[in-house]
This record gives C-alpha cells, structure tokens and sequence, in this order.
C-alpha cells in the first residue's frame, strides 16, 4: 500500500514538473559562433588559443620596433659636453669640436711650439695663409714620431679614435683636455689653452709625450 | 587574421631594414686610424678645403678624395672642378685644395681617407660644417 502511494506522488510531481516548465523558441547560434564552432570541430583546436597567439604575435612585433628604433637611437650617436669641448660619440669613433670659442682669435694670429726630445727632426710643417684652420708639424726619430697640430678654436672638428679606447680627462698646463691611449706606447692628447686648441700625438709613452705638450709656448 | 599575419610581416621587413641602416652606419673601422679632419673655408667666393689623416705607426699608406659639395634641396650635389685625390707613403696625409668662383649656397667639404697597414685597409669619411658662401 506505501508503495502504490509513493509511486503515485512520484508520478504525479514529475508531471506537474513537467508541466511547469515556461515554453521556450528552439536556441538559434549566432553566425559568428556558428562559425567559430565549425572552425573547431576542424581544427580540433580551441580558437580562443590561437586568437591569443596572433595577438600576441603582434604584439611581440610591436615591442620589437620600438625596442630596434630605441637602439637604433643609441647606437648613432650620444652628445655630451666634455669640459671645454662638445663631444658626439659613435661606435668606432668620437667627434670632438670645441665647445665655446666665442672669445677665441678667428685664424692663427701666434703660432705655438713644442719643445721635442734630443734625436727628433722636424720632417714637415704646413704653409700657414689667412684661412689656415690649423697647422701641424711633424717630428721624427727612427721608429719614434710626434704630431703636433694649433687649431682655430672655432675649426676644430676632428674624428677621433674612441674604437676599443677610452677617452680621459687631463690637464695641459692647467689647461682642460682629453687623452687617449691607443696601444703600443701611443697616446693621443688635446687641450684647450683658451686661445687655441692643440693636439700631439707620438708613441715615446704616455709620461713623455706629457712632458712634451707642456713645453708647448708661443714661437718667438 | 590576414590583417594580423600582414602587420606581423610588416614589423619583421622594417625591424630588417633597421637593422640594415645600423649595419650601414657602423661600417667604417678605425683600427689604424688615429685622428680624421676635413674642414672647409669659404671667403671671397673662394673655397679652401683642407683634409688630414694621421695613422698610428704601423700604417703605410694614406690616400684621400677630398669631395667640395653643394647643397641641392635636401640633397649633397659634387661641385664640378671640385674633386681632388691624394696619397702618402707615410702615417700622416695633408691635402690643401681650392675652388674660386663659387656661386651662393651651402657647401661643404667630404673627404673619404683609405688608411693601409700593409695589405690591409680601412676607409673612414669625414664631413666639415656647413659653409654658406
């Protein structure tokens, strides 16, 4: 008799259940997930994934170009002031310029000299004229040699060697300049004296070729 | 997704083209080379272009094409008359030149150094200011 009951109750809610649910139109997909779902069940591989790989694609490209013009930005050049002088340095060289020549003679009014060691002879020395923007001496002796040059302040535009060389402070006589050691006992150094620049360049060793750019004096 | 594959190559041909100009800029070595000048001078119409090379001690030989350029819009166009070459056995190359008679414009002065050290070479090019004559 519980039985019978029970199977009646049952009956009896499962089709008033039934019953109740709201009718509801058959679910139409939308196209684009129609299509989304097609390209599924071919693929076999979820499209969310590979939307989120082309994106990303993109987006590592993106980062690509703005990471290339950033070093392509860095590796062309970097300006800087250098006491008296105005530097742009490259990879394999420095441009060096002086900085303020605003005070400085236009053309080479004194010439300069330096005092070479005993053995040296002089091998050229440039014609000066009007328009001369510098004027370089060449020294010799053996394997030994000296360059020594008197800018125009406002003409000095020079390419230095800055490739696997550091580029120093130093002072000429109290004078700001740069030095750079080249290898094999040869050094390269520039100061500015306020009415010229001078370089002097020679392979007879850092402290020597020192020695040699502060006898630098005007000619008598 | 063709729009994404596009800008993607897109981003590759442009990122190989920077890093050709990069390639491009760096070329020039300066192994032997100690010190570059080339500096140009213009008064009465005139033109004084003055180049200098200096190597360091192993170097044997020099040679220099001193280029007088004019400004053409946003172009470097060779003056006529206005090229001259030449060599040094030594570590140290001058070349002095002149060119009268110029007419008005912005110059200035290139100058492309060939530096040996023996059977080895490297060229460096060095640009003057701007000149307005």
């Amino acid at each position: 008799m519980q039985d019978n009951i029970k199977f009646a109750f049952e009956n009896t809610v499962q089709i008033r259940i039934i019953k109740n649910i709201p009718k509801t139109p058959d679910h139409v997909f939308s196209k684009i997930f129609t299509r989304k779902m097609e390209y599924l069940l071919k693929k076999g591989k979820p499209i969310s994934n590979k939307k989120i790989h082309i994106k990303k694609a993109v987006v590592c490209a993106a980062a690509a170009i703005a990471a290339a013009l950033l070093m392509a930005s860095t590796v062309g050049a970097v300006r800087d002031f250098f006491k008296n002088f105005f530097m742009e340095l490259f990879k394999t060289h420095t441009t060096v310029q002086s900085a303020d020549y605003s005070e400085a003679p236009l053309s080479i009014e004194n010439i300069y000299t330096i005092k070479v060691p005993d053995g040296f002879e002089k091998i050229y020395e440039d014609e000066l004229y009007d328009w001369s923007p510098y004027i370089g001496f060449e020294y010799c002796n053996d394997d030994k040699y000296l360059s020594f040059t008197q800018y125009v302040k406002s003409k000095y535009d020079v390419n230095v060697n800055t490739e696997n060389h550091t580029l120093k402070y130093i002072q000429i006589c109290g004078s700001d300049g740069y030095i750079i050691d080249l290898g094999n006992d040869e050094y390269y150094i520039s100061w500015d004296n306020g009415e010229y620049i001078f370089d002097l360049t020679g392979n007879v060793g850092k402290n020597q070729l020192i020695i040699i750019a502060e006898s630098v004096q005007k000619a008598e | 997704m063709r729009k994404y594959l596009s800008a993607f190559f897109l981003a590759l041909i442009m990122i190989t083209m920077m890093c050709s100009i990069t390639a491009y800029a760096v070329d020039a070595k300066y192994s032997y080379t100690t010190s570059a000048t080339s500096t140009l001078t213009i008064t009465s119409g005139t033109a004084y272009c003055k180049s200098t090379a200096k190597g360091n001690s192993t170097v044997t030989e020099i040679d220099a094409v001193q280029y007088l350029e004019k400004k053409s819009g946003s172009n470097w166009v060779a003056v006529s008359g206005g090229t001259w070459s030449g060599s040094a056995n030594t570590r140290v190359l001058n070349m002095s030149n002149s060119k009268s008679n110029l007419s008005g414009g912005t110059y200035r002065l290139r100058t492309v150094f060939t530096v040996y050290n023996g059977s080895n070479s490297e060229t460096v090019e060095k640009i003057s200011s701007e000149v307005m004559a």
